[in-house]
């Protein structure tokens, strides 16, 4: 909570209810939040469950922007609750609202299963030949500080849902994959430790492909971790044409193999130094 | 298990509309279906309106006399204007998602700049140039025509 | 569907191009020429579009500038349509609809510029 007691006002948090043993549709509640400047939406969310409404319901994890838990629809904008302030967002009147595009389990709890279904369909892990080396890794595989630059930005993503809520296409269509599984089946399309171009491009021509996004932008306007979906889909756009012109073959390589043998180390590097002793009697063997 | 209920959310058309809270961007992502669409609907008409030149002279000139009529000019003038916007937000669009105006990948450090920073000069510029063609081409139907 | 959509969008987008310069070219003969003089005349009267159909050119010109745009306008209308959710007999109904229309509009405007081009050059 912040440390300014005075300046304080009160906001009217126009909360979205839900609960589907009772209720026929969702229907607004209003509670007043006094809220110091510095307060975040979560703060005046626990504010309402401790003093005004113990039913009222939401996600919410780590309470520093990290988790993805979150996500909710504040003055008709995708945000993370922890990670938005009051006074920012409203003057006098909060909407609070559960993320769109989503099923409404209860409150302001989405039903996020669409989007990690999603996700998992576009093959979001490294698909390599080599399995004993993936299953029991030897060494490293070699990858260079731009190839590591590809795909990083992409690795952010806490799967808030913020993105899926704000895409215009995902409003009608609920076949499109959304943002956040293109943008996470990019960083593995791109990513040169990963072997499976060539199936990837065969399922991305499909319905699970990019091809229904039309660069609103949204998405990457609320994400909260600056991941940037929209680029990701783009650039994913230029692998799958460049790759169906012909004017790149590139990705189709063979994906990035261990460490040359005379980069691996054989021997601990003197400036390493040893890991402290264990506190624990018995809790792991070194 | 007992039967889970979920209320459907879906935001429908309306999230094609947005209501006054978003980007730039997506405003100009509907207005290009928009516009796209009034240019398909005038195009289909158009090539039956332009057939009855294989047909005979006097078709013609009697199928063009009818569209002299200053309410189909101020039409003609909305699919013109339509069409610049269309066609130079489509160049601004195609650049984009071949992925020449997003950025390349970077590492995010607060304050984030995404693609939409990094595309927004041209996109201004791109309607710049709109408003002027659009401003020129009222300018030659609606003063300088014979019509 | 069994045509890949990224050959689609390609095509959309090239077509989209061609049709930049060759759509761009038609406005500014039709509604831009007071400014920049391109076309004799009034471009709609007969005689100055006669002189047009007369040219092979012009109707290669008609006949690929048709194709292109629409290529470009009935996909286009094909992705609102399909992003509106249809359910999958929809979906078949939406594509025979715009593929056979498409073609149906394409025959018909090739059919318009040969038999210009015919009328154009028949002795008076």
């Amino acid at each position: 909570m912040s440390n300014d007691t005075e300046n304080v006002q009160n906001i009217l948090f126009r909360v979205r209810r839900f609960d589907p043993e009772r209720d026929e549709a969702p229907y607004y509640q209003d509670f007043t939040v006094p809220s110091p400047p510095g307060m975040v939406v979560l703060d005046g969310l626990w504010y309402i469950k401790e003093n005004l409404d113990p039913s009222l319901a939401w996600r919410s994890s780590c309470r520093m922007g990290v988790c993805g838990s979150c996500g909710m629809l504040l003055n008709g904008k995708p945000h993370l609750a922890c990670h938005t302030q009051i006074r920012e967002v409203a003057k006098k009147i909060l909407l609070v609202a559960p993320l769109p595009n989503f099923d409404i389990v209860r409150d302001l709890v989405p039903d996020l299963s669409s989007m990690f279904d999603r996700h998992r369909a576009l093959m979001t892990h490294t698909v390599r030949e080599d399995r004993e080396e993936t299953a029991e890794p030897t060494d490293q595989y070699w990858q260079s500080p731009e190839e590591l630059t590809a795909y990083l930005q992409f690795a952010y993503c806490i799967k808030c849902g913020c993105c899926m809520a704000a895409c215009p296409t995902l409003a009608t269509d609920t076949r499109y994959p959304g943002p956040q599984p293109l943008a996470q089946g990019y960083r593995y399309l791109i990513d040169s430790r990963d072997g499976a171009f060539v199936e990837r491009a065969k399922m991305l021509s499909g319905e699970e492909g990019p091809w229904r996004c039309h660069y609103a932008g949204e998405c990457s306007a609320v994400c909260p971790k600056g991941v940037d979906p929209a680029r990701a889909i783009q650039l994913m756009k230029r692998e799958l044409v460049w790759d169906y012109l012909r004017l790149s073959r590139r990705r189709r390589r063979k994906p990035a193999g261990l460490l040359p043998e005379e980069k691996r180390s054989k021997e601990r590097r003197e400036d390493i130094p040893e890991a402290p002793a264990f506190t624990v009697e018995g809790a792991m063997s070194p | 298990m007992p039967e889970i209920i979920r209320y459907p959310n879906h935001l429908g058309l309306k999230g094609w509309l947005g209501g006054g809270k978003w980007g730039v961007e997506r405003y100009l992502y509907t207005l290009h279906r928009v516009t796209g669409l009034g240019i398909l609907f005038y195009f289909l008409l158009h090539i039956f309106v332009t057939a009855t030149r294989a047909i005979s002279p006097q078709l013609w000139t009697s199928t063009m006399n009818l569209f002299s009529n200053p309410f189909f000019i101020i039409g003609e003038y909305l699919v013109f204007a339509g069409f610049v916007f269309h066609a130079l937000n489509g160049l601004r669009l195609g650049l984009i998602e071949l992925g020449f105006l997003t950025g390349p990948a970077e590492e995010p450090v607060y304050p984030y700049r995404s693609s939409l920073n990094v595309q927004r000069p041209f996109m201004i510029i791109v309607m710049i140039v709109v408003a002027v063609v659009v401003i020129a081409g009222g300018y030659d139907i609606f003063f300088l025509t014979g019509h | 569907m069994s045509v890949s959509n990224t050959k689609l969008w390609t095509w959309h987008v090239g077509a989209g191009l061609v049709l930049l310069v060759l759509l761009g070219l038609q406005m500014f003969g039709m509604h831009l020429n007071d400014l920049l003089h391109m076309l004799e005349g009034d471009p709609i009267s007969w005689s100055s579009m006669a002189a047009r159909a007369k040219l092979v050119s012009q109707a290669i010109f008609y006949i690929l500038f048709l194709g292109f745009a629409l290529y470009h306008g009935l996909h286009g209308l094909r992705n609102i349509l399909l992003e509106l959710n249809p359910s999958q007999g929809m979906q078949g109904i939406i594509n025979t609809v715009i593929l056979v229309g498409g073609v149906v509009l394409f025959v018909f405007g090739t059919w318009a510029a040969i038999a210009a081009y015919g009328l154009a050059n028949a002795p008076v």
